[in-house]
């Protein structure tokens, strides 16, 4: 599904001199892998995700997505690829936080081409899929969390993306919530969904069927 | 203890602002713009309406006059009366307990004065003898005007004031006791008035009144402008309040309304008021109030900027006072710091502003120096005591106005949260909000000072391209006062009208010359007449027109040609076979198609029956009351001056130039054919009509350009304010706007939300601006702006939907820039930005 070839980012330093955040990156992620990109701070693995995500457009090398060569795309059409395929859940959650639970579900599918009415049904479906429909009206923070975690893979695959990228989901939780997560994303997975997840901890990689570990940019195991 | 943490917060104020050079600099130019305009509107106030006079108790000096309770505000002095005659004021004077003493006058006349062969015209006072008395103020070269001075066939006596004193008279210190000729007749000067003193206006010397003008016995009286009845004041006795007057007066009026129904029967109730505010007027006092309000609006909108920035700025600061509130400061402590900032940025807003009033002033003196008619000599426009205090005043409340609430905000924040968020500030929905409402009641006031403003510039541009009906710059004018002494009778100065219109058209320079009673050929005389074949119920249904007494000639000297009928001749006399010509508008009123030869009107005057005139002419309209009169139509007819009975004491020559000359270059020679007809005749007041109308607006134009000033600067810190807004606003949303795009939102999307909550604001602070002044100017001041406004409808929508659209520019521009801002958010920064 992804294949990645040479794919190195930099930022420029003095003159002509740079700082390689990724180095040489060769992946292939196959359609419904579960991989667990770890690695300590600094290693270039949130970078990774933002490559993938599409968020980052400053790298050089091959990325292709299914087989839609990124690295030849404009950045309009990355954006439709992006939202056509890859689905994003953040440490930090980021929901909005004047919109209530129903309204932050149903943003991305206001950015893509649906019907009121179908977003009205795919939003009931989500809120019904994660057991939240008693909370549709809250806001973000009258939730916990792990609620505000949950709103948030909700929120990221709502528009039924195949590919889920998730940047330390359960970074901000406490271990039974961060378990909840997993085993959500565990059972995505096992429905067929694609999963990138970057995290610190052993135990939630190990939810993952591959483990890929950076250091100072370059893949050190695969 | 207080003291010293305000010494600490001054000092950290002045540490922070200094390191904060951009937001310094803004704050203190936007609040010195407001401050400055304010301080110098003030000024204005303060010179003419509030510091008044500085005489004893001015309070106590009140104006008289009588009152028709059924004619309009305009033709009651605009509710300050009018004293019918001379002998009202006697009679009044007599009966009345209110006043410890009362003085009458005739202000702004013009006085002939000849010193050792030198003729000059002077603005003088008439005046009875108590004039200087009842203000408190004696000569100081000399004595002051006596009874017997004021007497008819005393000894003509002058007293001088100080400039002419100096100018003219050499500053003689023996002056006291010699002899110069006033209006014709010999004269004594028996003092100098102090310097700088021109009371009532701007009178330059004084002579007795009725030594002047004999009062007329009742019998025997004229109504009409040349009956010479004096303006009344009087000094309040102790303890006798306004109120009290005005009911004495109001007795007093419908007993002299009973007793001489021939004169009076229309006056049956009276007006005591303040002096100053007969001085001013009510129109020009609620003009300089609303200019000031203006201002205010402007120093409003300059402190809803700068409360907009320092919501930029608490949110920048709000870990620095987070981290102050753990280490033990008080809420109100954390207040108290901000708002110490807030007065440190508007002291020195206060000292821009007092140094932009200075310069503002200057211009604005220099502006008024200008005018036509000198402004009273009390408006001194000095930055005094009350206006400094004002503008102390003034600061204190832009501090509060403009730092209260984003201290009081940034100071509730939640310590733990706030140092827990790294930083990134308490962008609350109640600030947002309150920013938001901000930009609204910006826009709102803005729209409206603009609307005003538009609304005064678009009066004073209609005034100033009026068609007065002929070529205003191809005739030059001069005016002349044949007095009393030198011209004692009619007949003598119909004989100077005929010796003047012979010479002045024998002249070789002149290819037509003729006269005209019109005053800087711009105003007239207006009023009551009647048409033959006309019922008339009661005296209120005859018709208001304009009027003028013109020489033969006078039509061809402007370049109009006689539509029908003839021209006055120099046998149409009042006494024979009183005659008129009416305009074109007259005769189509009143006879269509029909011709309006034959037919016969009058000027309508119960106290005095005018003759029937028989119109031998129709002439083209031209605007008869200048630019400012809206009341009246150009209906409007002219009677023979060479003929007039009585003849005219004053007129305005005319001159048209032989083809090739300029007429703007005859003053010389106009003054000396003048000279060879009556060397001691000085002219004044010289010029072409053009000129005149020009100058005659200069008090409207400045009123104009005040008005376009504020409106620009409204203007700027709008456009200012919005973009700050939204700036601001954007900044906050960084985040936001990383998470829609990371969840799918293009660019164009982010872009259409930035542009449409600006569109929002916009839309709401047009509706609220614009209803608001179309509220305000079409039911609540309706009426006054009538005698404000030139022939301006104030609900004129291309004016509002100009005003509209130049905002919606203005808005769009502010709002485009942060919105490109917002589409170039890096997703990948804005989501780390936590």
């Amino acid at each position: 599904m992804i294949r990645l070839r040479n794919l190195e980012r930099s930022y420029p330093l003095a003159k002509e001199k740079f700082f390689y955040v990724l180095r040489e990156i060769n992946l292939d992620v196959q359609e419904g892998d579960f991989i667990s990109v770890m690695g300590p701070s600094g290693a270039g693995k949130s970078t990774l995700l933002h490559i993938l995500g599409m968020h980052d457009h400053g790298w050089r090398g091959e990325y292709f997505l299914d087989e839609a060569a990124v690295h030849h795309l404009k950045p309009k059409e990355r954006a439709t690829l992006r939202n056509e395929q890859i689905g994003f859940v953040f440490q930090q959650y980021h929901l909005l936080d004047d919109l209530t639970v129903y309204e932050n579900l149903d943003i991305p599918l206001s950015y893509r081409r649906y019907s009121k009415s179908e977003r009205a049904a795919l939003v009931a479906d989500m809120l019904d899929r994660f057991q939240i429909v008693g909370k549709k009206d809250l806001y973000p923070r009258q939730l916990s969390g792990g609620q505000q975690q949950l709103v948030g893979v909700a929120r990221a695959i709502i528009a039924a993306p195949k590919l889920l990228l998730a940047d330390e989901p359960t970074g901000n939780l406490h271990s039974s919530q961060g378990e909840e997560i997993m085993e959500l994303f565990r059972k995505l997975n096992d429905e067929g969904m694609t999963i990138v997840q970057v995290t610190h901890s052993e135990k939630n990689a190990s939810y993952g069927k591959r483990i890929i570990q950076l250091r100072d940019g370059w893949i050190v195991n695969k | 203890m207080i003291l010293d943490s305000f010494r600490q917060d001054v000092r950290v104020g002045l540490r922070v602002l200094f390191k904060d050079k951009i937001f310094c600099f803004l704050a203190v130019l936007v609040l010195g713009l407001g401050i400055g305009g304010a301080t110098t509107q003030f000024t204005i106030v303060n010179a003419i309406v509030l510091r008044g006079f500085s005489f004893p108790h001015p309070e106590q000096l009140m104006s008289v006059g009588l009152i028709d309770p059924k004619a309009s505000d305009q033709n009651n002095n605009f509710g300050l009366g009018n004293i019918p005659t001379a002998q009202d004021y006697e009679d009044l004077k007599a009966a009345q307990k209110s006043f410890s003493m009362m003085a009458g006058y005739l202000s702004g006349s013009t006085i002939n004065v000849t010193y050792k062969n030198n003729p000059q015209r002077y603005t003088g006072g008439y005046v009875t003898e108590d004039l200087f008395k009842i203000i408190g103020v004696s000569p100081v070269i000399g004595r002051d005007f006596t009874a017997a001075d004021n007497k008819p066939g005393a000894e003509k006596v002058a007293i001088l004031g100080d400039e002419i004193w100096r100018r003219d008279f050499n500053a003689d210190p023996n002056i006291v006791g010699q002899g110069i000729r006033i209006n014709g007749k010999a004269a004594t000067i028996i003092g100098v008035m102090p310097p700088n003193f021109k009371f009532p206006i701007s009178e330059e010397l004084w002579t007795p009144l009725y030594n002047e003008f004999p009062p007329q016995p009742r019998g025997d009286l004229r109504l009409g402008a040349s009956n010479n009845a004096p303006a009344v004041m009087g000094r309040l006795q102790p303890g006798v309040t306004l109120d009290q007057a005005n009911a004495e007066f109001i007795a007093l009026a419908r007993h002299l309304a009973k007793d001489n129904p021939k004169t009076n029967q229309n006056f049956t109730s009276a007006s005591v008021q303040p002096l100053l505010h007969a001085f001013t007027g009510t129109q020009f006092r609620q003009q300089v109030w609303g200019m000031l309000a203006a201002v205010i609006l402007v120093l409003l909108i300059a402190c809803v900027n700068v409360m907009n920035m320092q919501f930029g700025r608490a949110a920048l600061r709000a870990k620095e006072l987070a981290i102050r509130g753990a280490l033990g400061a008080t809420r109100w402590r954390l207040v108290r710091q901000m708002l110490t900032e807030s007065l440190v940025v508007a002291v020195f807003g206060a000292i821009a502003g007092v140094i932009i009033a200075y310069w503002s002033l200057d211009f604005f003196v220099r502006a008024i120096n200008t005018l036509p008619f000198p402004a009273p000599y009390y408006w001194r426009f000095t930055i005094d005591g009350p206006v400094l205090v004002f503008t102390v005043v003034i600061t204190l409340l832009a501090t509060i106005a403009s730092g209260l609430v984003p201290a009081f905000l940034s100071a509730r924040g939640n310590a733990a949260e706030m140092m827990k968020e790294g930083g990134r500030g308490n962008s609350s929905r109640l600030v947002n909000a309150i920013t938001r409402v901000l930009v609204v009641a910006q826009i709102a006031l803005t729209a409206g000072l603009l609307i005003a403003a538009t609304l005064e510039i678009t009066s004073v541009r209609n005034q100033m391209k009026l068609d007065y009906g002929y070529d205003e710059n191809a005739v030059y004018a001069a005016r002349m006062g044949l007095m009393e002494g030198a011209y004692p009778s009619d007949d003598a100065r119909r004989e100077f009208f005929k010796r003047a219109a012979r010479g002045l058209r024998a002249n070789p320079q002149f290819e037509s010359a003729a006269m005209s009673s019109r005053f800087r050929m711009t105003f007239d005389a207006q009023g009551q007449y009647e048409v033959d074949g006309q019922n008339y119920l009661t005296d209120r249904d005859r018709p208001r027109g304009n009027f003028e007494s013109v020489s033969d000639n006078y039509f061809s000297a402007l370049g109009l040609k006689i539509l029908e009928g003839r021209d006055f001749t120099v046998d149409d006399v009042d006494s024979k076979q009183p005659v008129a010509i009416v305009n074109a508008s007259f005769a189509r009123k009143y006879w269509g198609n029909q011709s309006a030869i034959g037919h016969q009107l009058r000027i309508f005057n119960p106290g005095q029956p005018q003759p029937w005139r028989t119109i031998v002419g129709v002439v083209p309209d031209m605007l008869m009351q200048g630019p400012f009169d809206q009341q009246t139509n150009s209906v409007g007819f002219y009677m023979p001056l060479l003929g007039a009975s009585p003849a005219p004491q004053f007129l305005t020559i005319l001159a048209r130039p032989r083809a090739g000359q300029q007429a703007d270059t005859l003053g010389p020679a106009l003054s000396r054919a003048v000279a060879e007809i009556d060397s001691n005749l000085p002219t004044y007041f010289a010029g072409t009509p053009g000129r005149f109308h020009n100058e005659i607006l200069s008090g409207n134009r400045i009123i104009a350009t005040l008005f376009t000033i504020f409106g620009i600067v409204a203007f700027i810190l709008s456009a200012v304010g919005l973009y700050g807004v939204m700036s601001f606003s954007v900044n906050q949303r960084t985040q936001e706007f990383g998470i829609r795009m990371a969840l799918g939102a293009d660019a164009a999307r982010i872009f259409r939300m930035v542009m449409t909550q600006g569109a929002w604001q916009l839309v709401i602070g047009l509706i609220l601006g614009a209803g608001g002044i179309a509220l305000l100017f079409g039911v609540v001041a309706a009426a006054a702006l009538k005698n404000i406004l030139f022939k301006v409808n104030a609900l004129d929508p291309t004016i509002y939907f100009a005003v509209a659209g130049m905002l919606t520019l203005v808005a769009a521009i502010s709002c485009f820039v942060p919105a490109r801002r917002a589409t170039r958010v890096d997703p990948m920064v804005a989501l780390r930005y936590e």
